[in-house]
């Protein structure tokens, strides 16, 4: 029995040592878990305009053609935040910036499903968090088994290898084309949904009392989600001070922007070439 | 409580420190501990079914003690068809009564008769075709005297309530397992090592082949109607293997927690894609229901003797009972039929046993002969999963012909192109690991032997982490609804 329990110990032991190697791992070579460490240990930054969101914002805006100067964008969009998370990213920004943003930019791509109703926190973001108790189901190589298969696609890939994260947008150079069509009858945008959730009047609160624009976008997606409205912008009213403006980049202005063959790295996302495009355009409307 | 899930994870380590440290003195209460955390683990799905294992423990214990005593053959047979009918009365009730209900409203329509009758809003207790077949072997067998009845209560209920076994079997016949609850276990390292292997294969069938394997088989039958022929034929191929893996990680689970506890299961499966023809793949998939099906059905209907159309008859019977076994749902009927269609051959032509002994034994590769017979019988069952999969019969059907069309060269529509690449890579390794190790009860009971401890370990710390880092998104067991 004794041998058996100090075996059994052994193990446990070295599955231990597995997830403190595993959380090395991803912290150093993950994009997600990289830019969230960078984002905490960011020196009483001084930026004017913020960008959140999730895989979308983050692939598709360039911090550094967003305004005049270069360095005065930062993206902290995440790969699969939800609205939450976002919440609690500006919170958390707000409390060390020396000098408040001037404007936010969320980013939403609302034509995935349940993208409003997700309230869960990013677990990357929640397993940072400084106040956050820790549990069994936090260890390592539970928490976030999903980065271990992004960790082969940098094995095998070079394209993701040679990916880098610039101001905290993620740019790869990879083009995987879209082949989608556009549906026949188009949606709209869910203006209740924008209207009801509850994280992005949180957000509006946040920045109101922080004297910072809020700008809402529609992220691009492939062929087959885009909207058959036209890009605003419209107004949205969280019982705010000013009215929050919601632009639309999903609806058909945005194919004379995009180039199906060599903008896209997959799954709606845009590449480098794509994100320089789409933030150039975007900067016309959203910029003063 | 899923044997996938956290809280298994603390269960296990209670339960086993409890039953070695405090309770490894006596046998009462060593049985006593298995009572109370098999009835906390069914517990932890709904405590109200409890009273479900509770009254079926009780009717079939008191029957057991009255025919200990009782010689008259009436009355032996009344006490076991009250015991048949109890047991069967209630998966009858849980499992099929809006099944019957609807079939006979739509067979009266036939004849112009408008019945109105309401079905019921019935939740399926968790394993309840399980623990009631095995309480119904223990009175069978008392009834033909090949066992004596036990008068230990407790020994009883831990036999019918056994937590690693009670919900998606195996189903153990009361003449291997209740007589080990009759001697006080004693703790045997290798047995228990022996154990932890068979867990950590059983967990890596489970989260790593067939959750994974799930999210693509869920994707495409659910969308079949989307999907071009040679997507259709992946999507059959990914539930082969899910529900392979699904069912025999669960057996292979539940046989190495027994083993933790000093108990001895029965094999429940044995590489049964490895078989070269149907009557082999029978007597290696789903082993402890296929037996029981024999010993207490086809053998009594008088089996493979007698005419050619008795042998068609019991042929037939034992399949489709098999088939409706799983689910209230003429599909399952079907698949049981086209099985039953596949075996006749084989038995009106007396080779339904050539092929007892595991393919191509003490050779690394098969021939080529039997390769193609592997071939032919893994096509045929995995053309039989289609009905088993598929919503109902117009949903096969339609899967069918969609498979059988000129779009079966297309190229397949995959969503995901990198997460299939790699359940295609873990398939083949998984599938190796399995024709290696063919030879043994799982393949990890001699993979290794000859390696250092310290690689031996590292080995399963890393299968452990692997299985934990590529596991699919949780899903039930698919037995659980059976």
């Amino acid at each position: 029995m004794q041998k058996f329990i100090f075996k059994i110990g052994l193990f446990i032991l070295s599955f231990l040592l597995i997830n403190i190697f595993y959380l090395i791992i991803i912290q150093k070579f993950d994009w997600n878990f990289s830019k969230r460490i960078e984002a905490l240990n960011l020196k009483k930054p001084t930026y004017e305009n913020i960008i959140l969101g999730n895989s979308l914002a983050m692939d598709g805006i360039d911090s550094r053609l967003l305004s005049s100067d270069p360095n005065n964008t930062y993206n902290l969009a995440l790969g699969g935040a939800s609205l939450n998370t976002n919440y609690i990213q500006l919170f958390e920004y707000l409390e060390i910036a020396q000098t408040k943003p001037t404007r936010v930019v969320l980013g939403i791509g609302s034509y995935r499903e349940n993208i409003f109703e997700k309230n869960k926190i990013h677990p990357i973001v929640q397993f940072t968090k400084s106040d956050y108790t820790y549990k069994l189901t936090d260890l390592p190589v539970v928490k976030f088994k999903w980065l271990f298969i992004e960790l082969i696609k940098k094995i095998i890939s070079s394209e993701h290898r040679n990916a880098e994260i610039v101001q905290g947008q993620l740019r790869i150079t990879r083009t995987v084309a879209d082949k989608t069509k556009k549906k026949e009858i188009t949606g709209t945008i869910p203006f209740s949904e924008y209207r009801n959730s509850e994280y992005i009047k949180q957000m509006a609160q946040l920045c109101d009392q922080n004297n910072i624009e809020l700008i809402l976008i529609e992220m691009p997606g492939f062929r087959n989600t885009r909207n058959n409205q036209s890009i605003g912008p419209y107004e949205m009213d969280y019982h705010q001070s000013t009215k929050i403006k919601l632009y639309n980049f999903n609806g058909p202005d945005i194919d004379a922007v995009l180039d199906p063959n060599n903008d896209w790295l997959g799954g709606s996302h845009l590449n480098k070439k794509g994100a320089e495009k789409f933030t150039k355009y975007i900067k016309n409307y959203i910029m003063p | 409580m899923l044997f996938n899930s956290i809280d298994f994870a603390i269960f296990l380590p209670i339960v086993f420190a409890l039953y070695w440290l405090l309770a490894n003195k006596h046998l009462k209460l060593q049985n006593a501990l298995i009572v109370a955390a098999s009835y906390l683990f069914y517990g932890w799905w709904d405590w109200r079914f409890l009273s479900l294992i509770l009254f079926s423990t009780i009717v079939d214990f008191t029957i057991g003690q009255k025919l200990r005593n009782e010689e008259n053959q009436l009355t032996r047979k009344a006490l076991l068809w009250t015991s048949i009918l109890v047991n069967l009365g209630f998966l009858g009730f849980f499992k099929y009564y809006n099944f019957f209900l609807e079939n006979f409203i739509t067979a009266f329509s036939f004849f112009g008769t408008e019945l109105k009758a309401n079905s019921l809003n019935i939740i399926l207790p968790v394993g309840i075709s399980f623990y009631t077949f095995q309480t119904l072997s223990y009175t069978i067998d008392v009834f033909k005297k090949k066992l004596e009845p036990t008068k230990d209560f407790i020994a009883f209920s831990a036999f019918v309530s056994f937590f690693p076994q009670l919900v998606a079997g195996p189903i153990e016949r009361a003449t291997n397992l209740l007589p080990q609850f009759y001697k006080k276990r004693i703790f045997d390292y290798s047995k228990a090592v022996d154990g932890m292997r068979q867990i950590l294969w059983g967990l890596f069938k489970k989260m790593v082949i067939a959750d994974n394997c799930a999210e693509f088989a869920n994707q495409i039958f659910n969308n079949s109607t989307d999907m071009n022929g040679s997507t259709l034929l992946l999507g059959v191929l990914f539930f082969t293997f899910q529900i392979y893996g699904d069912f025999s990680g669960y057996s292979d689970i539940a046989i190495g927690t027994s083993r933790l506890f000093g108990f001895n299961l029965m094999q429940n499966f044995a590489f049964p894609y490895f078989s070269r023809d149907i009557a082999e793949f029978w007597r290696r998939w789903h082993i402890s229901l296929s037996t029981w099906f024999r010993d207490y059905l086809y053998i009594p209907l008088g089996g493979s003797r007698g005419s050619t159309r008795m042998k068609v008859r019991n042929t037939f019977i034992i399949f489709i009972v098999s088939g409706f076994w799983h689910g209230a749902n003429w599909t399952f009927i079907v698949w049981g039929a086209l099985n039953a269609i596949y075996f006749l051959p084989l038995l009106l032509t007396k080779k339904n046993r050539t092929n007892l002994d595991i393919v191509a034994k003490g050779n690394f590769l098969p021939s080529i002969k039997e390769f193609l017979k592997m071939l032919v019988t893994f096509s045929l069952t995995v053309f039989a999963w289609i009905f088993f999969r598929a919503n109902n019969i117009e949903h096969a059907l339609s899967y069918i012909s969609g498979i059988f069309s000129s779009s079966l060269f297309e190229a397949p529509i995959i969503s995901n192109n990198f997460s299939f690449m790699i359940v295609l890579l873990l398939l083949l390794v998984f599938i190796f690991i399995e024709w290696v190790g063919r030879d043994s009860k799982y393949p990890l009971e001699r993979l290794g032997f000859k390696w250092s401890p310290i690689i031996r370990w590292s080995f399963y710390s890393l299968l452990f982490t692997l299985t934990l880092l590529l596991g699919g998104s949780e899903q039930d067991f698919i037995y659980f609804q059976f």
